[in-house]
């Protein structure tokens, strides 16, 4: 059994670092006033939950999703996060925090909650959120707001919590580490190999993403090739003329990126623009993959840190201008709550039904794995107070699902016969306008009669030569985002750019998370590496570096060159791969967190982790034997292996679509290595869920386990739990102001006030 | 408080919370924790943000 923490005596003349349990009580009880609100609260959200699930009109507007998903968190905030707090996690303020008991001025820093919310915010958000709702508009608005919204209330920021949770208790270590520590050595291996293999192809579709947004696009090559000279410039800028001053070299940096989209405009009409900058989509790839090895290898000062502020930069910025704009303008949706795609497998954007595979087409934004790496990362070493967590980790999480939901309102709200021709792969277009809408027209789909003119004008009013068969998410985002955006500033000569502007920031988000992603990938790898030959784990031995990223790039940079080059469309084919992955590395993250609870002597809380858990697991798992296994080759990849093998065999020259047999040759060798990857990282993610399982089945029998907790340690700061400080809060926080006057040289905490 | 006050005080928080951020407070940081841990004279303020970006530590982005 597990005991409750002794801790030492808090000296006499510090004041209490933690509010009385029954004060905590009285604070949470609602006042009539209170209960007002929460009814309006509520009242707000079923009506806009009815507006978008049973109300059937014409169209519907944008504005209810918003209303729907920010009520919905709010009461989830307050009400289930307070449950897993309550019955789950058990804070205790009491002790003291890794960024407390560890301060080194460095990784180690009691970090405001307000600050560490938005530090931890750019962290966990990227692109993820703005592809795959896109992708799934395909099914519909309803499958896809459903399962973002109620997903990121039980499953998603559920992880994001309890992974933070639980590695904060343990000093900061990663999912890995505790999967190695509660596991031993052979469940600490599968858990690393896994999320490096994981790691790899979600770069590599990131990456895929990125080259379909700028293939054959001057204006877009130019004005995303322009973010590294900037970038070089702002970390010159801050390492020899003003050091230091990030938010001043920030704005300058944005500024140039404003000037680099609106000159793109320019070059990509002149004839050298042309020439210099319509590049292919392979020639792209192999940028990006030259790219992410020198981003890699460079000092982090130069290259990496200064993309990074102009990211977050952006990041913030668009998405608060996104959230206004569709406030304002509240596009009309005429996208049915549930297309014909929703009962079927095969799909022009992505194939496969709709479970389970809307469930991992939208990754990020209702569950992602990736953000275990954040949650048992960073943050918890910047972590003040234990109660804290719930704030950053579920509270961030919703604020990335919000993103996620206006994602999709941005897709939604572009025409549907445009959505499908941008959406569907050269195999079924054909690239051209003509093939676009009689393949658009003829899928039989109601309301949807595209026209030629449709395509070619919204082409133009874009700045882009043809928008026919741009998949990925990035582009139709785009085309949402100018279509939202000049209805509110500058009309439709504004278009083009505010439609470059939004690839502009998803590329860098990408990129940003490619470098980034490849740097954390050859850490991983060289510590593991280091288990064998010591010498892989110094920092500054450059064969070490050189040799471990080399092998990095290597592994995504093949798997992006596959999808390039794939005749069926590369995302098409290999997003679910991504998604699936993504979800694996939830499940586990949940199951090692279901582990370490069970231990903790927890019992039906358990169930909190438990059914995002399951339900995690039976997506991917399901997803993944349908992707391996199914006889639909649609569908699996392995029949549809076998389906171009035979055909190649019998003699054929031309099979779906595909023309050539080079490219029959090319269908046949992706899927063969697109199952080798769906077993491969099944097979690591089953060994992990199954031993965190059995040995959670053996920890509640026996009502606890070993505890791998650090020793708890008395803390001396206090600051509040939440965004706001309740009224005891604050009262507690006044003492401490009297205390520091009093005693200056108590205050550990850097707030750079 | 005067309107003028609320705005200086607004922009002040604002400045506070996007430098936090960004991680700009850190030299303030660093003479925090030198003040109550370090020894002899702290560095410059030049010569800490030299330090710093000469550190090989790389946060994670997702997706």
């Amino acid at each position: 059994m597990i005991t409750a923490p002794t801790l030492t005596e808090r000296p006499e003349e510090v004041p209490p670092v933690a509010l009385e349990e029954e004060t905590l009580e009285k604070e949470k009880k609602l006042s009539p006033l209170k209960v007002a609100i929460w009814v309006v609260i509520a009242l707000l959200g079923g009506v806009s939950w009815a507006m978008i699930a049973l109300v059937r009109g014409e169209t519907i507007n944008g504005i209810w999703f918003v209303f729907a998903a920010v009520c919905s968190y709010f009461i989830a905030n307050r009400f289930y996060a307070n449950v897993i707090e309550r019955y789950l996690t058990k804070p205790d303020d009491r002790r003291a925090t890794p960024g407390e008991y560890r301060l080194d001025g460095h990784d180690f820093v009691p970090t405001d909650r307000r600050i560490l919310y938005g530090h931890h915010f750019a962290a966990i958000a990227g692109a993820g959120p703005l592809v795959g709702p896109v992708l799934a508009a395909q099914m519909g608005y309803l499958p896809g707001t459903i399962w973002i919204i109620v997903g990121v209330v039980f499953a998603g920021a559920v992880q994001d919590y309890v992974v933070l949770f639980c590695s904060m208790r343990r000093g900061g270590r990663s999912v890995g580490q505790m999967a190695k520590d509660e596991l031993g050595r052979f469940g600490g291996i599968a858990a690393l190999i896994a999320t490096l293999v994981i790691m790899l192809i979600i770069i590599a579709i990131l990456a895929l993403v990125v080259v379909n947004a700028l293939g054959e696009s001057p204006w877009g090559v130019f004005s995303v090739g322009m973010t590294i000279p900037i970038a070089l410039f702002m970390g010159v800028y801050l390492r020899y003329i003003r050091p230091g001053k990030v938010a001043e070299v920030s704005i300058i940096g944005c500024v140039l990126l404003l000037a680099a989209i609106i000159g793109g405009g320019y070059v990509a009409q002149t004839n050298w623009g042309k020439t210099l900058f319509a590049l292919p989509p392979i020639v792209i790839a192999w940028a990006i993959i030259i790219y992410g090895f020198v981003a890699a290898v460079l000092p982090v000062w130069l290259l990496l840190a200064p993309r990074d502020y102009l990211s977050t930069f952006m990041k913030v910025g668009t998405i608060a201008m996104l959230a206004v704009a569709i406030v304002v303008v509240r596009p009309n949706i005429d996208v049915p709550a549930m297309t014909i795609w929703a009962s079927r497998s095969d799909g022009p954007v992505f194939s496969g039904a709709l479970f389970p595979f809307l469930f991992v087409t939208i990754a990020c934004g209702a569950l992602s794995g990736f953000h275990a790496m954040i949650s048992s990362g960073t943050t918890p070493k910047l972590i003040e107070k234990e109660r804290q967590t719930r704030f950053i980790g579920y509270g961030g999480m919703l604020m990335e699902s919000f993103v996620a939901i206006m994602a999709l309102v941005a897709a939604l709200s572009v025409d549907h016969g445009i959505y499908f021709a941008m959406n569907s792969s050269v195999a079924g277009t054909g690239g051209t306008v003509e093939g676009a809408v009689a393949f658009v027209n003829s899928l039989g789909m109601t309301g949807v009669n595209l026209t030629p003119d449709q395509l070619t004008e919204t082409a133009r009013l874009v700045g882009e030569h043809s928008i026919v068969s741009r998949t990925g998410g990035a582009p139709t985002l785009a085309v949402g985002l100018a279509g939202i955006m000049h209805q509110w500033f500058g009309g439709a000569s504004m278009m083009s750019f505010w439609y470059h502007f939004a690839i502009m920031f998803e590329a860098l988000f990408i990129l940003t998370s490619v470098d980034a992603g490849t740097r954390v990938a050859r850490f991983m790898l060289a510590d593991a590496l280091g288990n064998f030959y010591p010498k892989f784990r110094e920092a500054n031995w450059k064969v070490g570096s050189y040799l471990t990223t080399g092998l990095m790039v290597i592994g995504w940079g093949s798997i992006l060159l596959l999808g390039v080059t794939d005749p069926l469309g590369g995302i098409n084919t290999f997003f679910p791969l991504f998604g699936v992955a993504n979800q694996l590395l939830a499940a586990i993250a949940l199951a090692v967190c279901l582990l370490i609870f069970a231990r903790r002597g927890r019992k039906w809380s358990l169930l909190i982790v438990a059914v995002p858990l399951t339900f995690a697991a039976v997506v991917t798992i399901t997803g993944s034997f349908l992707k391996i296994f199914s006889s639909d080759p649609k569908v699996g990849y392995w029949a549809n292996h076998n389906r171009f093998a035979q055909a190649i065999a019998d003699g054929k020259t031309e099979l779906a679509g595909v023309k050539t047999v080079k490219a029959m040759e090319a269908v046949v060798r992706n899927t063969a290595v697109q199952t080798t990857l769906s077993v491969v990282f099944l097979a690591c993610a089953l060994v992990v869920i199954a031993m965190c399982v059995w040995k959670t089945i053996e920890a509640v029998r026996a009502g606890g386990g070993k505890d791998t907790e650090d020793p708890p340690i008395q803390s001396l700061i206090y600051a509040p739990s939440g965004m706001m400080a309740m009224p005891a809060e604050k009262v507690l926080e006044k003492q401490w102001v009297e205390y520091y006057a009093q005693h200056p040289g108590a205050d550990i905490r850097g707030k750079g006030h | 408080m005067s309107l003028r006050d609320k705005a200086a005080t607004t922009w002040r928080e604002l400045a506070w919370f996007v430098n936090g951020v960004l991680g700009a407070n850190k030299y303030q940081q660093y003479l925090a924790h030198h003040r109550r841990h370090g020894h002899g004279a702290p560095m410059t303020e030049r010569e800490f943000w030299r330090a710093e970006s000469d550190r090989p530590v790389v946060e994670g982005r997702c997706c």
